[in-house]
């Protein structure tokens, strides 16, 4: 009600730019559409000039992904901004009915600043325990596989497919959708989409993105630095704060092989993959020998099988495992 | 909308055009309307079609006049005639559209515009936040964040012109 009573005294707009913000506002008074119409009248070229700025406009649709950072930085209103809309609410009712409703805006606004500042507030979330590997279809029909010890949440009713991977791992199949996007914050930098297959995780402050169909582009947090696209079989890592790194490019057979629920290793150390398959246990893998960390593996393990992975490592790494404590086990060689 | 459709029939039909003039008149600022991108149902919807009509009825007087000194003169040439009376904001179609390498351009321009008045024009375009909302997140008055936006497309239009 106040910016409605400000905007009588507000300078009558000159440009077509000045014409096209003004009637960006969700309500435009009767008198200032006349003052634009007879705008409009007064030069042919007003018209021209107001159509191109809306052209401008619209045409910085496609830009969205560029700028995903941008707006991630753009910090959320200063508390005083808060007070100013719960005031602006005010009506002049009875006392009684006042204090009533100014308690309502008071508990409300909260909830609603919460709404601007969150992109992902309301979100769905998702996890899974130490060893579980879940599919979730989520609303827009894309199926997520999330990994061993994952959390993430989804906000899929927006004009934004939003999400957040928290921690672990997830295998996204990206049900296509370009109007719209869908973007997976990992760690302090968000992969969008439009329709593909990719795995991302994070270990700790470590994150991976795998892409195998389609392609994507990771947005840094910074404006000044460009989006980096992906093509099928590219693998980058990172971490917060830090610069995106190449990896060897993957093999598409083999680097979500979790997601049907095994664990392909070609030619790996034995370290390498004790501690993959110390994501899928609480039971700890100790190496009795350094050194036998250093032998050559190469194995396909499943996930799912009776007894666990430690069961299944026993039976297939060239390996002995005793329980030498409590959660603990002991790797010696055969 | 059939009712603004009605309402500029009969802003014709007062300025002198027969029924059947005017509804041509305003099926063909209807075509221009949607061709030109805008949208029915929109603030600007009702003003803009006002506008076209009337610079639409324009050109109808301008080309009456003209085929009435064309029957005077019997001897002018077929080919001027019909090359004088082509519409003449025609070329407008292809200044319509920006190239594929000149949003590279404006993307780096938007990355250019002054912080505030970026933040305010990608809320605005990219978040779909109403300026009350973009007012409150930025901490600024609602006809700020008009200037802002104003400034922006100015600053933007600036780099496309060049």
């Amino acid at each position: 009600m106040l910016d409605r009573f400000a905007s009588l005294f507000e300078r009558r707009p000159r440009g077509a730019e000045d014409w096209v913000a003004r009637l960006g506002r969700p309500t435009v008074s009767p008198a200032t559409l006349a003052a634009f119409e007879a705008w409009l009248s007064a030069n042919p070229r007003n018209l021209a000039d107001y159509e191109d700025a809306k052209d401008l406009l619209r045409e910085t649709r496609d830009l969205r992904s560029n700028f995903i950072g941008e707006l991630n930085l753009i910090p959320p209103a200063p508390a005083f901004a808060r007070k100013r809309r719960a005031s602006t609410h005010w009506t002049p009712v009875a006392l009684a009915g006042g204090l009533a409703a100014a308690a309502v805006v008071l508990a409300v606004a909260p909830a609603l600043w919460m709404r601007f500042s969150d992109p992902l507030a309301g979100a769905t979330t998702y996890t899974t325990v130490v060893g579980e590997i879940r599919d979730v279809t989520l609303a827009d029909g894309s199926v997520v596989t999330l990994d061993t010890a994952s959390t993430l949440r989804a906000r899929i009713d927006g004009r934004v497919r939003r999400l957040s991977l928290d921690r672990g791992g997830a295998y996204f199949a990206v049900a296509h959708d370009k109007a719209h996007p869908f973007q997976v914050a990992v760690a302090d930098r968000q992969v969008v989409v439009t329709g593909t297959h990719f795995a991302t995780s994070l270990r700790g402050d470590s994150a991976r993105v795998e892409l195998l169909e389609g392609s994507v582009e990771i947005a840094e947090p910074r404006a000044s630095n460009k989006p980096l696209r992906l093509a099928p079989g590219d693998r980058v890592s990172y971490r917060v704060g830090g610069q995106i790194l190449r990896e060897a490019r993957i093999d598409p057979a083999s680097a979500v092989a979790w997601r049907q629920r095994r664990l392909v290793f070609q030619d790996a150390t034995l370290s390498e993959v004790l501690a993959e398959l110390g994501r899928y246990t609480d039971v700890r893998i100790r190496l009795a020998d350094p050194t036998l960390g250093r032998h050559r593996v190469t194995a396909m393990l499943p996930l799912d099988g009776r007894g666990g992975v430690i069961d299944s490592a026993a039976k297939l790494l060239p390996v002995t495992l005793e329980r030498t404590a409590p959660g603990e086990v002991t790797a010696t060689a055969r | 909308m059939t009712g603004l459709r009605a309402e500029l029939v009969l802003f014709l039909q007062r300025r002198g055009q027969s029924l059947e003039d005017a509804e041509d008149i305003v099926q063909e600022a209807f075509a221009r309307f949607h061709r030109a991108g805008h949208e029915i149902a929109q603030a600007d919807t009702r003003p803009l079609l006002f506008a076209i009509t009337k610079n639409l009825l324009k050109d109808h007087w301008k080309q009456a006049n003209r085929e009435r000194v064309r029957t005077l003169r019997l001897d002018t040439d077929d080919t001027t005639a019909a090359w004088e009376r082509a519409p003449s904001e025609e070329p407008a179609a292809d200044r319509r559209s920006i190239a594929r390498q000149d949003l590279a351009g404006i993307a780096t321009a938007i990355r250019e515009l002054p912080p505030r008045c970026r933040d305010a024009f990608l809320l605005h375009r990219f978040e779909d936040l109403s300026y009350r909302q973009i007012a409150d997140r930025l901490g600024v008055s609602v006809s700020m964040v008009e200037k802002h936006l104003a400034e922006a497309l100015r600053r933007l239009k600036a780099v496309r012109g060049t």
